[in-house]
């Protein structure tokens, strides 16, 4: 019937339409001319009542299916341009993301404590709790238990502070009187580690200073060997510096025999590799344990001790032991 | 200890060479610091550049009063022109020449040089250039039979290499060559040969008895004090090889006498002294602690006051020795001398210790004395050294010698088990191997199947005494670093202690406030109570006091972080450091009984300036009480404990007004506020800045608490109802919220501050403040009738207990 339009073409031209639509307001009018109110689709559509009865299926449905095209490019192009439209607006939205965001303030913790928290790390993760001591000790522990008799030149007022009023009681030199009250506490077996600060009547200057920090080792249990002590300490050492060499040699110290300088091997700035001492360590010496009551037959152990200033100095290249203790941010700072 | 190496060799037949022998020293214990060459360096081509030369002309330098120009055949191919000062050349000499090129002893190296317009190819060596001697006039001159152009090291003795050795304490033994050749023995098995002790001749008339007498009044101080009389002896210069082992063991050659007993020491490790017999009143030796105030002129000129500590050896009136440590002028052997009383002796350690220290004298001989020596070892020395005063000083001996010796027990045989030797090396080192270690050291060995029974020689009674100081010579002598290192097994059953979490954390979130952490001394001056202002009655002024402190400014251990930080605050000011954070965790020191001490533990920050990330488009602000509040808060809410801040507290360091308490649980946590400007003044520190003090037990003890309980409040409606309210100044934040917490009940889940004005709008005397109340209950919804009840509650208290209006 003639006066039913050629609904393929009219989509077909209102779809071509609409895609050439530029801007939001021309799709605005396609719409209306195409699907608005007025539109011959529109009215042929609200005319169907009035078709004859053998068509009003066939119109009805291509019309329907020639408005859903319509809209659906309608929708298309509306989301193409509102699209162009944002990203020209983001285009437009510049700003020099080189300069600074906003900075979020990280402090640092010291370089010793840094080193304390790692050594702490390697122990516990094997097993070792950490243990505490005070600071101002007693003749007996810091000494006598350990083998270091009355009149031994370190027990002497040139070598160690000895505190007002007390008889005998002196800041500890080492972390070692740890071992002697971790022992007078209870039975072995025994695996602790002290991280502590100790004393010694040293004018300040660039390696020495009166105040410092060491990490005292000790392990106390059945069938415990200079083997394990070895073993111990060279993964200590691997954990904390790396893959290198570790080197005991020999040495004294008068509560543990035999006793070991531990050295791990070290190369310096010019390129120059060297042992560089970092511990002592040893098998704990009888007489200590006869001192705190262990049966030094039944009971075997090592103990170990290392200096974390020493060690933060290696790490970071550190040259001047003062700069630890001056509370200076220009340092403090270069840690985070 | 200086040890030259070829004195060793003398007396232990080592076949590695000497950077061999080094290590192997340092491997079991005998640490070498450093390895010195004297003589020609054994460097690349420097054989070549120490050569033979035979001066064939001496020409005065035409320019030059003290120069002559030489042409010199080096067995090249033309001789060579070298130019000379020595006073004692001359044509026909044969020479030691160091052509351009060569490494001198001592490093540098050698070249071409002009010296006043001639040129020189080389130089002519004397024996203290070639560092054969200290001192020398000239130029050395060698025999003629030496052809030009022979290698100089193979016709002068070879270099010299001392090793400078770091011994234990335990190894007074080793304070001699002697001792260190037993040890290379022992280390290495090479044959040690043992020392001559035959005494010379006793050429002298009489008796020993007839020239001197002996008393020992201090036996206790004393173990043995041997002593020989020598006549006719001839004081002059030693010969070159004995100057040349004491130079270059670290000694000065001063006459024939005395360089005996030097030489002796420092073979034997025994200590000698040689007494001038005429200048001995009585002639006796009488040993004996010193009279208190008794006087001393020592060697080096100066009067020493003794007391009844120290032992002195003393002629019939006087001290002539300061025992074991150093002798008093009027006694000692001079150019005059002709008889002489020669002194072996061993003395208690710890009294020659107390003594060096107490008079400020440490000497070659006090520091081998003070490890203790064996009663065996004078005799050893003693017969060394009248044989070589015979040889060297044409001395007779008279026969006889004096000898008091305190009565001692032999040790007892020493058992080792084989089982035991595993049980603490861990690893099985043969017995029989263990049996030849010990034997090496000297040791006589019982071997049996399970245990050897071990005596231990005279001159190692001091350390091997226990089984385990055997164990420790055959672990050392076999080799600690061949011992596999394994690790233990262990069950983990570690953890930190709740102080110690509490610290981690507490670290770790100043840290990300932008603070940064400190270590200050922890001895500080006692004058910082002073600098805090607090009261003359404060407790924090009791302090434990150091009795022996480096200075006055570490003479008391510290009581509060603040000053320690204050001073670091001072130094970033004092280089243009305006603002910043800096915390410290450590202890403080609370005198306890005995002179013992409590440690309490603490964290303190100080803020100074306006800290804070400063952009093109942030600017911090400067730090002030809320600041310090804040921080605080925070840092205890990082460790699980909700601290509130209290006002009214008295602080003295702090500002009066512009400083809280924290407290949590009803526990005082710790303290925030600004510092007192007269603290910032007596600390020389700029303003402003704000400070918070944290107590860790008291921290500990609050939290962290129990898990949390979750609180439905979710699933329900959360209503938010804001009230502004105008009450007195004077009435606290604190106080506001608390009264409206009271008044809203349970179904008041928080009210909180939000605003706070004062100014135009509000009435003088009055402040402004915005307050939100949280209103739900978990797991139900409320009605409009229920929450508009919390805010009328609310309302009402406020209005009747603190006098607050509503704004509207």
């Amino acid at each position: 019937m003639s006066g039913i339009p050629d609904l393929t073409a009219l989509a077909d031209e209102a779809i071509a339409t609409i895609a050439a639509a530029p801007d939001l307001e021309a799709l605005e009018a396609a719409r209306v001319r195409f699907v608005g109110r007025k539109a011959p689709l529109t009215e042929l559509l609200g005319s169907i009542g009035s078709l004859p009865p053998e068509e009003r299926g066939r119109v009805g449905k291509d019309g329907n299916a020639a408005r859903r095209a319509i809209e659906d490019a309608l929708t298309a192009r509306r989301d193409a341009l509102e699209a162009d439209a944002m990203g020209a607006a983001l285009e437009a939205d510049t700003a020099d993301v080189t300069l600074p965001g906003n900075a979020f303030p990280l402090g640092a913790l010291h370089p010793i404590t840094q080193v304390a928290l790692e050594v702490e790390e390697i122990f516990l993760g094997m097993g070792y709790s950490v243990a505490d001591g005070p600071e101002v000790e007693t003749g007996f522990n810091n000494f006598t238990a350990l083998n270091t008799p009355d009149g031994h030149p370190a027990r002497s007022e040139s070598d160690t502070f000895f505190i007002e009023g007390g008889d005998d009681i002196l800041l500890r030199t080492q972390t070692s009187p740890v071992q002697i009250r971790t022992m007078q506490s209870g039975p072995p077996p025994v695996y602790v580690i002290a991280p502590g600060t100790v004393y010694r009547r040293d004018d300040v200057d660039a390696t020495h200073s009166p105040m410092f920090h060491q990490v005292e080792g000790l392990a106390v249990d059945e069938g415990l060997t200079f083997a394990h002590l070895k073993g111990t300490i060279e993964y200590f050492l691997t954990r904390l510096l790396g893959d290198r060499d570790v080197r005991v040699i020999p040495h004294f110290f008068p509560f543990t025999e035999p006793s070991v300088d531990v050295s791990v091997s070290w190369t310096d700035r010019n390129g120059r590799t060297d042992w560089l001492e970092v511990a002592g360590a040893g098998m704990v010496d009888p007489n200590v344990f006869a001192n705190v009551g262990y049966d030094p037959e039944r009971w075997t152990g090592f103990a170990f001790g290392f200096g974390l200033d020493r060690i933060a100095m290696i790490r970071h290249q550190i040259s001047d032991i003062r700069l630890l203790y001056e509370g200076d941010l220009r340092f403090l700072e270069q840690f985070s | 200890m200086k040890l030259p190496l070829e004195w060793l060799r003398e007396h232990v037949a080592v076949d590695l060479d000497d950077a061999a022998l080094a290590d192997r020293l340092t491997a079991t214990g005998t640490a070498v610091e450093r390895t010195v060459t004297r003589g020609i360096p054994m460097t690349q081509g420097n054989r070549e550049s120490f050569r033979i030369g035979k001066v064939l002309t001496a020409e005065q330098h035409p320019d030059a009063d003290r120069l002559r120009v030489l042409t010199v055949d080096t067995g090249e191919d033309a001789p060579r022109q070298i130019v000379c000062g020595a006073p004692n050349v001359a044509a026909g000499q044969t020479v030691a020449v160091a052509l351009p090129g060569a490494v001198m002893p001592g490093g540098q190296k050698l070249g071409k040089a002009k010296l006043r317009g001639v040129e020189s190819l080389g130089m002519v060596l004397s024996e203290s250039e070639l560092e054969m001697a200290e001192t020398s006039d000239g130029i050395l001159v060698l025999g003629d039979d030496l052809a030009a152009g022979t290698p100089v090291v193979d016709v002068l003795p070879p270099p010299g290499t001392i090793l400078e050795l770091e011994l234990t304490p335990n190894r007074g033994d080793c304070q001699g060559v002697y001792g260190i050749a037993r040890e290379v023995h022992a280390i290495t098995g090479a044959p040690l040969h043992d020392l001559d002790l035959t005494l010379p001749p006793e050429a002298g008339a009489g008796q020993v008895t007839d020239y001197v007498s002996l008393r020992v009044d201090a036996p206790d101080l004393c173990p043995r004090y041997m002593a020989r009389v020598l006549l006719d002896v001839k004081v002059g210069p030693s010969p070159g090889w004995m100057v040349r082992r004491l130079e270059a063991a670290g000694m000065r050659s001063i006459n024939n006498v005395v360089d005996v007993t030097n030489y002796v020491m420092l073979l034997t490790a025994q200590p000698l002294h040689a007494f001038d017999l005429d200048r001995l009143a009585g002639p006796a030796i009488v040993v004996r602690r010193a009279g208190d105030g008794e006087r001393i002129v020592t060697l080096d000129g100066q009067e020493r006051t003794l007391t009844s500590e120290h032992l002195v050896i003393a002629d019939a009136e006087k001290p002539a020795v300061i025992a074991g440590i150093f002798g008093a002028e009027f006694a000692e052997v001079s150019d005059g001398t002709t008889r002489v009383l020669l002194e072996a002796a061993t003395f208690d350690g710890p009294s020659i210790i107390r003594t060096s220290l107490g008079l400020g004298l440490r000497t070659e001989s006090s520091a081998r004395f003070e490890k203790g020596q064996p009663t065996d070892l004078p005799p050893v020395a003693m017969a060394i050294a009248c044989r070589l005063l015979a040889e060297l000083a044409g001395a007779s001996l008279v026969p006889g010698a004096l000898d008091e010796r305190a009565p001692e027990e032999s040790p007892a045989p020493i058992t080792l088990r084989h089982d035991r030797v595993a049980a603490i090396l861990g690893i099985d080192i043969p017995p029989a191997e263990g049996a030849g270690i010990l034997e090496r050291l000297g040791c006589t060995v019982e071997r049996d199947d399970d245990a050897h029974v071990v005596t231990v020689p005279w001159w190692r009674t001091a350390d091997l005494v226990r089984e385990i100081d055997l164990i420790e010579e055959v672990g050392r002598v076999h080799g600690l670093d061949r011992i596999p290192g394994v690790l233990p097994k262990l069950e983990a059953r570690a953890s930190l202690s709740p102080q110690q979490k509490v610290v981690r954390r507490l670290t770790r979130y100043a840290c990300d406030q932008g603070l940064s952490e400190a270590i200050t001394y922890r001895f500080v001056p006692e004058a910082d109570a002073d600098r805090l202002h607090l009261p003359a009655d404060d407790e924090r002024r009791r302090v434990v006091r150091i009795s022996n402190a480096l200075s006055d400014e570490m003479a008391v251990m510290r009581r509060s972080l603040i000053p320690g930080l204050l001073r670091a605050v001072e130094r970033n000011q004092a280089h243009q450091r305006r603002d910043g954070g800096i915390f410290e965790v450590g202890r403080t020191y609370v005198p306890a009984e005995g002179g013992l001490a409590d440690e309490p533990e603490e964290i303190t920050a100080v803020l100074f300036g306006a800290p804070g990330a400063r952009g093109w488009r942030q600017a911090p602000a400067d730090v002030d009480v809320w600041a310090a509040s804040g921080l605080g808060i925070g840092l205890a809410a990082s460790v699980g404990v909700h601290a509130e801040a209290v006002a009214g507290v008295k602080e003295p360091w702090l500002h009066p007004v512009r400083q809280a308490r924290l407290t949590a649980g009803g526990i005082v946590v710790g303290v925030a506020g600004e510092v007192h400007p007269a603290v910032l003044k007596a600390f020389d520190v700029k303003g402003p800045v704000v400070a918070v003090t944290l107590r860790i037990p008291a921290l500990t003890q609050v939290g962290p608490e129990e898990p949390r309980r979750y609180v439905d409040l979710i699933s329900v409606p959360v209503s938010a109802r804001d009230l502004a309210v105008l009450v007195p100044e004077t009435v606290t934040a604190a106080h506001v919220l608390d009264v409206a917490r009271e008044a809203g009940g349970d179904l008041l889940q928080r009210a909180e501050v939000f605003d706070h004005y004062a100014g135009d709008q509000v009435p003088e005397g009055q402040v402004s403040l915005a307050i939100r109340l949280t209103i739900a209950e978990p797991g139900r919804t409320l009605t409009d009738e229920e929450i508009d009840g919390v805010t009328e509650r609310a309302v009402a208290a406020l209005r009747d207990q603190v006098g607050a209006e509503l704004r509207s």
